[in-house]
């Protein structure tokens, strides 16, 4: 098996075992991310194709400053921030005046799952800025380090830890709101 | 305890790890947790958002690394669904024009007292598709490599190969 290092290097010189090895390494990841992101299993496999193509087309720029991981990670959520921004704008004309589902269908005394917990924390995360939401997002789902979030979203350390903060403390005020409301007040039965 | 009276002590750096079994200071953030609500809550939060996705399936994998290696081939153009499938169209539609032109050859051959040689017309097949100047990529996509949606017809990795091909005559055999 070729470690990273060399499999990009016979990548950039169009090695189709080399290129079958960084994306069986890495296609997990970079699948992971695009459907936190997308929350959609075909865009993301859309995503994670776009993602290995633009790579392609851009190994031969690819310094190694960061690692391939990051690098891919990096492509890929470009890539899926991309869809989720005009998917925004499309839902945003369309759901105005609709109101939230869960809140209609949820029942008072009803105990959220995990995966629930987790499905509306998530659909929270998507509403952060594009900052806090990555940091956010890489850091709770795939525990990854600021250094290493910082090199997926070319940005400083410094600033990645501030953006999860404020990303962190606007979640749990958003899922204390949910949880309380959960037990009593604005949701309806 | 109010959360804002040990606000300052919060150990927000190292609930991540320890949602995930990872932080080597556990007992101290027990002692935390013991008496703060929000930091349970995000310990909560944590665990329930690090739980995995499911994952692609090895088809779902497989078919998205052929349609990647059929584009990558083609020069890395298109998008999924727009240019490229209509890129990949054009290459199907070139070479089924050429196996139909082999095709009717055969009917010709047939009918004659002349015996059919497939080394033949495979080399003059090669150099029709040559001349219709579609790059590997093109041809592998027309073949079917990143095309085909039924997983009873997937095609293994090793056999996922312009060679594979079963000409016409091959198939009267």
């Amino acid at each position: 098996m070729l470690d990273d290092r060399t499999a990009v290097e016979q990548a950039r010189r169009g090695d189709e075992r080399a290129w079958r090895e960084l994306y069986e390494r890495h296609v997990d990841l970079v699948f992971r991310l695009a459907i936190r992101v997308v929350n959609d299993r075909d865009v993301a496999m859309d995503v994670v194709q776009e993602a290995f193509v633009k790579a392609s087309r851009s190994i031969s720029g690819f310094r190694g400053d960061s690692s391939f991981k990051s690098w891919i990670a990096s492509i890929a959520l470009n890539e899926a921030r991309s869809w989720h921004r005009k998917r925004s704008r499309e839902r945003q004309v369309s759901l105005d005046s609709v109101p939230e589902p869960e809140a209609m269908e949820r029942g008072a005394e009803e105990v959220m799952s995990d995966v629930e917990l987790a499905g509306r924390a998530m659909d929270f995360i998507r509403t952060l800025p594009a900052q806090q939401r990555d940091a956010v997002m890489l850091r709770t789902t795939e525990g990854l380090s600021y250094r290493e979030i910082a090199a997926i979203v070319g940005s400083s350390e410094g600033s990645v830890r501030v953006s999860y903060h404020h990303g962190m403390t606007k979640l749990r005020e958003h899922m204390k709101t949910v949880l309380s409301s959960g037990t009593g007040d604005s949701i309806r039965t | 305890m109010s959360d804002k009276s040990v606000h300052t002590d919060h150990p927000n750096d190292l609930l991540p790890g320890y949602a995930r079994g990872e932080a080597s200071s556990s007992e101290e953030i027990e002692r935390h947790l013991g008496g703060c609500e929000s930091c349970r809550l995000e310990v909560e939060l944590l665990r329930a958002l690090a739980a995995p996705v499911e994952a692609m399936s090895d088809i779902e994998r497989r078919r998205v690394y052929q349609t990647f290696e059929g584009r990558r081939l083609a020069g890395g153009g298109g998008r999924p669904g727009s240019a490229w499938l209509r890129a990949s169209w054009r290459a199907a539609a070139g070479i089924a024009l050429v196996l139909t032109s082999v095709g009717v050859l055969r009917v010709v051959q047939i009918g004659s007292t002349v015996d059919w040689d497939p080394d033949a017309a495979l080399a003059g097949f090669v150099d029709d598709l040559a001349d219709l100047d579609l790059s590997e990529g093109e041809v592998r996509m027309a073949l079917g490599v990143g095309l085909i949606d039924d997983p009873t017809l997937d095609v293994p990795w090793d056999e996922a190969d312009v060679g594979e091909l079963v000409l016409p005559w091959e198939q009267e055999r």
